[in-house]
């Protein structure tokens, strides 16, 4: 710094050389006085409502957790509901017996209600049906066994029929004497016998057979082996 | 029970008597320079003793993190002079600004002597408001109390090199400009 730089800045700073009135610090005690309350204060206040708030957050996602997502309708009956009642199912043979009069009842009627269909399906999964006044008496027969369907089933089998195959007789012998060629579809199937040797079990250090009997070495050590075995 | 909430409340009322007293010291030491600082923006004294004491209420509020000597002084430096220049031009266009007032208070025996002492602040003042304000705050300080180039870094949080280069580049301008 030269000389005149210096001079520059003592100008600056005799230009600022200013003292604070007397009454400087009393004015700021008194406004410090006059002060609403600290940030510390009002810090506290913003959290307890934040706390607050929070509170009534959870208690409300609680609220709504344990309430039943789905709330069964009350449906009111009318021309669309009609038509969209399936057609009744007609009963088959022997299937009442599964149908109990617990579950016939169940069966739609005259007055509108809330009905479930299927057994393993969640509570969630819910059929509302409703429908108008129908012709009295069970007019749909929900069968919920695959036992008992089958069971009717087979009963309408005799009704059906059902006819067995059973293999062609044998030719008689005067039609032996003329030689006919054989009919390879109707022709039965000669099947030879199969012979199964035993499976032997030889061991590395018996002796071998001698070449003109291949069976007297596997004799001796089955005859080896039952004998280890009575031991 | 009185005497276990007069015991459990002493230290308490202790810190925040400390804390009070600590306030006052910091009080009795800066108020020179806060207004010293205000006044190099603004020129004007009530101005200046207003804008400093806006910033001991700041500073009051946050003591809690204020409680060291030079940072309080560093922290109260610069809320002051951001004060001031909010002051300034909240009030650049209804007040008429205070011309020189140190200067102008110094008692002079010759009539020419005054004027001539007069007109050099007068264009020295005008030449410092034309400066830059990262410039006009580095000569400012520099020129309150013979702050060094480590003080001023140290109100400033700048590094004493950053400081050194903006008051050289300061004084340069200042003094093509007072030419």
């Amino acid at each position: 710094m030269n000389d005149e730089r210096d001079e520059l800045l003592r100008e600056i700073g005799a230009a600022l050389t200013i003292e604070p009135s007397p009454s400087f610090g009393a004015g700021v005690r008194e406004r410090l006085a006059a002060e609403p309350p600290s940030l510390w204060a009002r810090r506290g206040l913003w959290w307890s409502v934040a706390g607050a708030a929070a509170c009534a957050a959870m208690v409300a996602a609680l609220v709504v957790a344990n309430r039943s997502p789905v709330t069964p309708r009350e449906v009111v009956p009318d021309a669309a509901a009609a038509a969209a009642v399936p057609a009744p199912v007609e009963p088959l043979p022997g299937a009442p017996a599964v149908a109990n009069t617990a579950r016939d009842s169940r069966a739609v009627t005259a007055s509108p209600r809330v009905d479930r269909v299927g057994v393993g399906r969640p509570p969630r999964q819910q059929v509302i049906v409703a429908a108008p006044v129908l012709a009295a008496g069970p007019d749909m027969t929900v069968v919920t066994s695959q036992g008992a369907l089958l069971r009717a089933a087979w009963q309408r089998v005799p009704a059906v029929g059902v006819a067995v195959a059973e293999p062609a007789p044998a030719p008689a012998p005067a039609a032996a004497a003329v030689p006919t060629p054989p009919d390879p579809v109707a022709a039965p199937i000669v099947v030879s016998e199969i012979k199964i040797d035993p499976i032997v079990f030889l061991r590395l250090d018996s002796p071998v057979a001698p070449s003109g009997s291949p069976a007297g070495g596997v004799r001796k050590v089955i005859a080896d082996d039952s004998a280890r075995s009575k031991e | 029970m009185n005497e276990y909430a007069e015991r459990l409340a002493g230290p308490l009322v202790t810190v925040g008597e400390e804390a009070a007293r600590e306030f006052e010291a910091r009080l009795a030491d800066s108020a020179a320079l806060a207004v010293r600082v205000a006044y190099g923006v603004l020129r004007q004294r009530q101005d200046a003793e207003d804008v400093a004491q806006e910033a001991f209420i700041r500073a009051h509020r946050a003591f809690a993190s204020l409680r060291d000597r030079e940072k309080f002084r560093a922290w109260l430096v610069r809320m002051t002079w951001r004060i001031a220049l909010d002051w300034k031009r909240g009030q650049r266009r209804r007040t008429t600004r205070e011309q020189i007032v140190a200067i102008a208070s110094a008692t002079f025996t010759d009539g020419e002597a005054e004027a001539i002492a007069t007109d050099r602040s007068a264009r020295l003042w005008a030449a410092i408001d034309v400066l830059p304000e990262k410039l006009r705050v580095v000569i400012v300080l520099a020129a309150i109390e013979g702050h060094g180039l480590k003080d001023v870094g140290a109100l400033l949080d700048l590094p004493e090199g950053t400081v050194k280069s903006r008051l050289f580049d300061a004084r340069k301008k200042l003094q093509e400009l007072l030419q």
